[in-house]
């Protein structure tokens, strides 16, 4: 098995903020061949580093065209959601199927949907509609999304993190978007 | 970088077939932020006398020069992140003023950066295909509208 650049794996290690594991370091035959945790590292360090994703998954899928490399890490969350929630047992907790497109007929659970797909450009996933029992509980799609929104308006973000975990407080959802507003500012 | 570490600052490639021949020129992921001392930064290379965007496709296409001896025919690529978000607005302004969506489309792309580095270069014709739409509210006053999501750019050179 080839190894993967030094460099290359410093700056992803880097953006992700530990050490690449043995199993995520291990080449796919494809992109849906890809572990379940290949593909949440892609999803924590894709809203940071537009080219981290792609010499991690240069390397673990080295037949991947650019093509289809570039959409596949553009939606990234999508793929993680899709692969967590098949469309067999869709019985998610925002019920609706945004990867096509399509206006949640249960939006008036979500009034500022609107707004969070307004800014992040496309609509969420629902990965990034699913509740979390707390912030530490945020998973790197919900974490990608609010750096996301957080790096335009910090309100936004704000507003989005007290709807994916109503339980947490108002001061700490702040802190939060604040951390990771700075950490992604550019 | 100044803290010593290496970054990679623009990654890219070009698919070749299976004669080793190339099938279309150079497309390129490029991202100025780095982390320095864990904080997130955007650099400005000293020296370089032009945007990194504009280093990048030197860089790349030089390099495929060398290697096939000719210049690219094109420069493929997708919109993503700041480039999606002004080709939107571009778009949905071209059709809310009853541009023809097949010219909306090529006058929202000469509009982005990805774009207009590449029509500088004299790659100045822009087939463009939009692969996904999504209903978003977007625009002043917002309203829901169909929105490209997932847009395919090929630059080519004008004959």
């Amino acid at each position: 098995m080839s190894e993967i650049d030094p460099k290359h794996r410093q700056q992803i290690e880097r953006w992700l903020g530990r050490p690449l594991t043995v199993d995520e370091l291990r080449p796919a035959e494809s992109l849906e061949a890809l572990a379940d945790d290949q593909l949440d590292v892609v999803a924590a360090i894709r809203p940071k580093n537009l080219v981290a994703p792609v010499l991690y998954l240069n390397f673990l899928v080295p037949s991947a065209p650019m093509d289809v490399l570039t959409p596949f890490i553009d939606n990234i969350a999508s793929v993680v959601a899709a692969r967590k929630y098949p469309t067999s047992n869709r019985a998610q907790p925002s019920g609706d199927d945004s990867s096509s497109g399509a206006r949640s007929t249960q939006s008036h659970d979500w009034p500022n949907l609107p707004l969070f797909e307004r800014y992040a450009g496309r609509a969420l996933s629902p990965i990034e509609k699913q509740p979390a029992n707390s912030l530490e509980e945020l998973s790197p799609a919900h974490l990608a999304i609010t750096s996301m929104l957080a790096r335009q308006e910090r309100t936004v973000a704000f507003l989005y993190l007290r709807r994916i975990v109503p339980s947490a407080a108002a001061g700490a959802c702040d802190d939060l978007v604040k951390r990771l507003a700075t950490s992604s500012s550019a | 970088l100044p803290n010593g570490v290496t970054d990679f600052l623009a990654t890219g490639s070009a698919p070749l077939d299976a004669h080793g021949r190339p099938e279309s020129g150079p497309s390129l992921h490029i991202d100025k932020r780095v982390g320095i001392d864990g904080t997130t930064q955007r650099v400005d290379i000293e020296g370089l006398g032009k945007s990194l965007t504009d280093f990048a496709l030197d860089e790349a296409t030089g390099m495929f020069e060398a290697a096939f001896g000719h210049s690219p025919e094109t420069l493929p690529g997708s919109l993503i992140d700041d480039n999606r978000a002004i080709f939107q607005r571009a778009y949905l302004a071209e059709i809310d003023a009853r541009t023809d969506p097949e010219v909306a489309k090529v006058k929202a792309a000469e509009k982005t950066p990805f774009g207009g580095a590449r029509m500088r270069r004299g790659y100045k014709h822009l087939e463009v295909t939009i692969e996904k739409t999504a209903k978003m509210v977007i625009g002043d006053p917002p309203r829901l509208r169909d929105v490209p999501t997932e847009i395919k750019v090929t630059a080519r050179r004008a004959p």
